[in-house]
C-alpha cells in the first residue's frame, strides 16, 4: 500500500552545504516515523524533500511504489502540516479545507461530506465560515490538520505542528494527532526537535545530527540501546549523566577528578560511561559507588528528580527518585550505579562500544 | 464667477459650467481621459504584477534585475515625456523608424490612434517602476509556507496564482489602483506636453492638459478654473467610487 521508501537521499545545495546525507529507510503501510534532532540538522529539509517542496539532489523516493523524485508536490499525493500552519488567510475554514479538493476536481457534494466529516472530528463545525484570522492557535492548527486529512493522502507530513502552542494543548493535540493516525492508517512523517513528542508519538524514531542520521529505530530501542553518545544526550529528560572514565592501574576512575572507583578493566586508556537518571539508585553507604551532595530538588509529583554535585568535585549528576525519598537540598546522598543499564561508549568515535569495559571478576576467572 | 477678457471681468453665475459642459470639445476629452487612465492604469499594474511575479521567483541575479526596474521611477514626468518623444522623433527617433520599419503607417504626429499609443506607452513605462516596488514587496509579504501550501494543495500554477497569490495581494493592488488612476489624470501632464501637446486634433488631450491649454495658452482663466472644480469633483467621486466598492473585496 502506502509504502514510503528513502533510499540514499541526500540534498546539496548550490553553495556546496550538505543539509542531508544518504539517508535511507523503509517506511511500511500506516506507520508512523518521527524524525528527530536539533535545529540545523536537516529534518526539515528531508520532510520538505519528501513533500516535493526542496529538490532531491541524490538518491530515489518511492511512495506507493513509483518514484516520485521529479514530481511536482501536488502529483506526490501528500497533505503537510506546517509549523505556523499556513492557512489561506482570504478563505473561510470551509473553503481553506475545500480547496485542494476542489482544485482536484471532486464532485461538490463529496468535497462538502469530506470537509463536515473532518471537520466534526477536529470540532471545528461551529467554526466552518469563520476566517484563520478569528481564530485561536490551537482552531488553527486543528484547520490545518482538517486541511490535510480532507485529502485522504497516502501520506502526512507533520512539520513541527505543535511547536506554536502552549504546553498543554501540545500535550492534547500529540494525543489526538496519534489517534487519528492510528484511525485513519495513513503513513505518516513527523518532524519535531522536541524529544518528548518523538518518544510518545513514533512507531520508529529517525535521530539525525549535521545531516546524517545518527540512529533509526523504535523509541524502546533507541532509549535503551543508544547507538552513539549524540543519541544517548538527545533522548531522555533529564539527559543522560556521562561520565569519563580512565584506566588506573589499580581500577576505573570515573569523572576527570575521580569520583568513583570502579573494579574491572578498559579496553583502552579510556571510555565514556553513559547513566540515565533512574539507573543511579540509592543505598547503603557501603556498598555506595559514590555520594551525591543534592543542590536542588524538583518534585514531579509522581517521581522527584534530584540534581547535585558529586562530592568533592564539580561533576553534576541528576538522579530520578521515588516520590517517597525523604530529601531536601543539602542532603548527601549514597548512590549505586545500575550495571545492568549503563552505557559504555568510545571516548574518541563517541559510538556505543560494549566491549569496552570488562569486568574485573571475569578476567579473574579466566 | 468671473469671465476674464482682457483686463475686465465680468459677474456670470454659472455660465461657465454650462458652457464647459455643453462644449463637444470638453465630452471628448472626458472620454479620452477617462480610456486613457483606463489604459494606463491597467497596463502598468498588470505588467509591474507580471515583472514582479517573475523576479521573485528569480533565485540569481534578482538584485540585478530589481535595480534596472526600479531606475524609470527616478526620472521625472517631463524627462521621460522628453525621451519619449526622443524616441519618437520622426526626424530621428528610433522607435519611430523601427515601428515602421516593421511594415506600419506610424506617424503620431498625424494619426490620433498612433499618438495615444505614444502616450500610453510612455506614461505606462513611466509608472511600471513603482508598481513593480510596490507588488514585489507584497508577494515578499506573502508568507512562503502559505504558498508551499498551495503548491501541494494546487497542481496548476495559473490557477495557484488567481486564488490564492492574487487575493493577498489585494491590499496591495487595490493602493495601486488608486495612486495609478490619479497619476493617469495628472502627473501625466508633462509627458503629453514633451509628446504630443494634447494633438494632434486634441486627440491626446486629457482633462488636466486642456485646462492648462484653455488657461494659459487660450487665456479662458474662467472656463478653465470651471474645468479644474468639475475635474476635482470627478476625481472625488472616482476615488469614492473604488473606495466603496474595491474596498469590500479587499479585506480577509
Amino acid at each position: 500500500m502506502s509504502r514510503v521508501v528513502i533510499d540514499g537521499l541526500g540534498k546539496t545545495y548550490a553553495n556546496g552545504v550538505e543539509a542531508v546525507k544518504n539517508i535511507s529507510i523503509d517506511i511500511a503501510d500506516g506507520e508512523l516515523v518521527v524524525v528527530v534532532g536539533p535545529s540545523g540538522c536537516g529534518k526539515s529539509t528531508l520532510l520538505r524533500m519528501i513533500a516535493g517542496l526542496e529538490s532531491i539532489t541524490s538518491g530515489d523516493l518511492w511512495i506507493k511504489d513509483q518514484r516520485v523524485n521529479d514530481r511536482e508536490p501536488a502529483y506526490r499525493d501528500i497533505a503537510m502540516v506546517f509549523q505556523n500552519y499556513a492557512l489561506y488567510p482570504h478563505m473561510t475554514v470551509f473553503d481553506n479545507m475545500a480547496y485542494g479538493l476542489k482544485n482536484r476536481k471532486l464532485a461538490k457534494a463529496e468535497i462538502e461530506k469530506r470537509v463536515k466529516e473532518a471537520a466534526k472530528t477536529l470540532e471545528l463545525s461551529q467554526l466552518l465560515d469563520r476566517k484563520p484570522g478569528q481564530l485561536s492557535g490551537g482552531q488553527r492548527q486543528r484547520v490545518a490538520m482538517g486541511r490535510a486529512i480532507v485529502r485522504k493522502p497516502e501520506v502526512f507530513l507533520f512539520d513541527e505542528p505543535l511547536s506554536n502552542l502552549d504546553a498543554r494543548l501540545r500535550g492534547q493535540m500529540r494525543l489526538e494527532i496519534k489517534k487519528l493516525q492510528r484511525r485513519l492508517k495513513t503513513t505518516a512523517i513527523y518532524v519535531t526537535h522536541d524529544q518528548i513528542e518523538a518518544m510518545t508519538l513514533a512507531d520508529r524514531l529517525i535521530v539525525m545530527n549535521n545531516g546524517m542520521p545518527e540512529q533509526i529505530g523504535t523509541p524502546d530501542e533507541l532509549y535503551s540501546n543508544p547507538s552513539s553518545l549524540f543519541v544517548a544526550g538527545f533522548l531522555g529528560s533529564p539527559s543522560i549523566n556521562l561520565l569519563k572514565a580512565t584506566q588506573l592501574a589499580d581500577g576505573i576512575a570515573l569523572g576527570h577528578s575521580q569520583i568513583a572507583t570502579l573494579s574491572g578493566k578498559l579496553d583502552g586508556d579510556s571510555a565514556i560511561l553513559g547513566i540515565r537518571a533512574e539507573d543511579l539508585r540509592l543505598c547503603s553507604k557501603e556498598d555506595a559507588d559514590l555520594i551525591l551532595s543534592v543542590e536542588l530538588v524538583e518534585r514531579l509529583g509522581s517521581e522527584l528528580l534530584a540534581v547535585g554535585v558529586v562530592k568533592g568535585s564539580n561533576e553534576r549528576l541528576s538522579v530520578r527518585l521515588d516520590k517517597s525519598a525523604q530529601i531536601d537540598e543539602g542532603h548527601e546522598l549514597p548512590l549505586e550505579i545500575n550495571r545492568d543499564h549503563w552505557h559504555w561508549f568510545d571516548a574518541d568515535t563517541g559510538l556505543r562500544n560494549v566491549d569496552c569495559y570488562r569486568e574485573a571478576i571475569s578476567e579473574a576467572v579466566i | 464667477m468671473e469671465d476674464a477678457f482682457g483686463l475686465s471681468s465680468e459677474f456670470v453665475g454659472l455660465r461657465n459650467f454650462t458652457d464647459v459642459l455643453e462644449d463637444p470639445e470638453y465630452v471628448s476629452t472626458v472620454l479620452f481621459t477617462l480610456f486613457f487612465s483606463a489604459l494606463v492604469t491597467f497596463f502598468s499594474l498588470s505588467l509591474a504584477l507580471l515583472l514582479a511575479v517573475q523576479v521573485n521567483e528569480v533565485l540569481t541575479g534578482a538584485g540585478v534585475y530589481k535595480t534596472f526596474l526600479m531606475w524609470a521611477y527616478a526620472i521625472a514626468p517631463p524627462a521621460a515625456g522628453l525621451v519619449g518623444s526622443l524616441l519618437f522623433s520622426p526626424l530621428m527617433g528610433d522607435l519611430y523608424n523601427g515601428i515602421n520599419a516593421l511594415g506600419f503607417d506610424f506617424n503620431h504626429t498625424r494619426d490620433g490612434s498612433d499618438a495615444i499609443f505614444v502616450v500610453v506607452l510612455i506614461s505606462v513605462w513611466k509608472q511600471l517602476s513603482i508598481n513593480f516596488i510596490f507588488f514585489l514587496s507584497g508577494l515578499q509579504g506573502i508568507p512562503a509556507s502559505v504558498q508551499e501550501a498551495a503548491r501541494i494543495d494546487c497542481p496548476g500554477s495559473i490557477k495557484r496564482f488567481w486564488t490564492v497569490t492574487f487575493p493577498l495581494l489585494a491590499p496591495t493592488t487595490f493602493f495601486l489602483l488608486v495612486i495609478n488612476t490619479t497619476y493617469a489624470f495628472f502627473e501625466t501632464f508633462g509627458v503629453i506636453d514633451l509628446t504630443t501637446r494634447g494633438g494632434p486634433a486634441g486627440s491626446t488631450t486629457t482633462l488636466v492638459y486642456k485646462i492648462y491649454q484653455d488657461g494659459f495658452l487660450g487665456a479662458d482663466l474662467g472656463g478653465s478654473a470651471a474645468q479644474s472644480v468639475i475635474l476635482m469633483l470627478f476625481v472625488i467621486c472616482l476615488t469614492i467610487i473604488q473606495f466603496r466598492y474595491v474596498d469590500k473585496k479587499v479585506h480577509y
